[in-house]
């Protein structure tokens, strides 16, 4: 069934991206008595004058493909839509593991343009993924960069998690925990933790908080964090 | 006389610390062991996905102090504070770990062989032994025992 799942999954973003093979039954062979063979009358009236066709070249009878799902997002994308600049990067991430059939390199290399921008407009997805994806070699080699990348990583995570996704409060309750991106604040990240257990519907119970700190944390600073995790999940819908 | 007085006094200290954690593990329903690293940690990549996250592991081996045996510890990589997703290498703060460091992990023992796996958090779900609520942690060269680096929930909604 899963197998069933993702295969239709690998369906869908061949098409998205324009790469669909249609199945067409194979036209029979054209064998030599055929090919002599004289046109019946009927059919012969009712054809035009056969134009000349340049050798090697496909007849204009056959309309041009219509512009795929990843060529207008990309298009779209190039024109400031952020949201198609998003998903755009989501189809083009699936060539960056296994090279897509004639979707240029250059196009999923600008991908990370376009999630950077999506993100810098606030799309939340792209927020969390502009995280996931890291800094690029460039900037993890370079101070002033990787800072760059930094802020607007824990920025974008920080937007995400205002916009009620759960996934961006989890990680935040981590990052805070563990001083990454960040200095540590142990606070924070009891705040982001229940605010998360709240949206996922499984409360953090006080022992669980406590376990996912590196460091310990007093009863009144634990329900202080709690309260205000529990403001930013009740700011959700 | 002093000093072996103060050396005695600190092993005291260590084993009582180590009672205290043995029986926090066992609340915890999970083994526990403390050991030397023999063998360092190993990338094993994923043989299962759960909605597009890549369940790799790292691997290790252990000499056991409490029955002389070398386990093989089989660590959730997607439970490392500093795991990054569907990555093909190593944690950070699982890579960092040597032969001949000390740790102390709190997990479950496997049924065929000798290993220990689930050295993790239980994302605050009731504790079983099949399924205890774990942990990995690193002995300083000072003695002194670290935080657990098993203890990230980022990703514990992959199971709820």
């Amino acid at each position: 069934m899963k197998a069933w799942l993702g295969g239709l999954g690998a369906v869908g973003l061949l098409a998205a991206l324009g790469l669909v093979v249609v199945a067409v039954p194979p036209e029979p062979p054209v064998t030599e008595a055929a090919a002599t063979a004289p046109r019946p009358a009927a059919l012969a009236l009712r054809l035009p004058p056969a134009a000349p066709v340049p050798p090697r070249r496909r007849p204009d009878a056959v309309p041009a493909p219509p512009p795929s799902e990843l060529d207008r997002l990309v298009a779209a994308a190039r024109q400031g839509d952020r949201r198609a600049g998003y998903e755009a990067y989501r189809l083009l991430s699936a060539c960056a593991e296994e090279a897509c059939p004639g979707v240029p390199l250059s196009l999923v290399n600008e991908r990370l343009r376009f999630l950077a921008d999506a993100a810098r407009a606030g799309v939340a997805g792209a927020q969390i993924d502009f995280y996931l994806e890291g800094p690029d070699a460039q900037q993890a080699g370079e101070g002033d960069a990787l800072l760059a990348w930094r802020q607007q990583a824990l920025d974008g995570l920080k937007a995400a998690a205002a916009q009620c996704e759960p996934f961006a409060m989890g990680q935040l309750a981590t990052l805070f925990d563990a001083g990454e991106l960040t200095s540590r604040d142990a606070a924070a990240a009891v705040a982001y933790a229940v605010a998360e257990g709240q949206l996922r519907r499984r409360p953090a119970s006080d022992a669980s908080l406590r376990d996912r700190l590196g460091e310990p944390i007093s009863d009144a600073a634990l329900a202080a964090a709690r309260q205000q995790g529990m403001s930013l999940a009740a700011a959700c819908p | 006389m002093k000093q072996a007085l103060i050396a005695t006094l600190l092993l005291g200290l260590a084993a009582a610390a180590s009672a205290t954690e043995a029986g926090d593990c066992a609340a915890n329903k999970g083994a526990f062991l403390t050991g030397t690293v023999t063998a360092a940690p190993k990338f094993a990549a994923a043989t299962s996905t759960i909605q597009g996250i890549k369940l790799s592991h790292t691997k290790l081996s252990l000499l056991a102090d409490q029955d002389g045996k070398t386990y093989e510890v089989a660590i959730d990589n997607v439970f490392a504070t500093d795991y990054v997703k569907n990555s093909s290498s190593m944690p950070a703060s699982l890579a960092a770990i040597k032969v001949n460091d000390r740790l102390e992990v709190c997990g479950a023992k496997y049924t065929s062989g000798v290993g220990i796996h689930w050295v993790h958090t239980n994302c605050g779900d009731t504790p079983t032994t099949s399924a205890p609520n774990g942990w990995l942690k690193k002995f300083s060269s000072g003695g002194s025992l670290g935080s657990n680096v098993e203890r990230s929930q980022t990703y514990c909604y992959l199971w709820n």
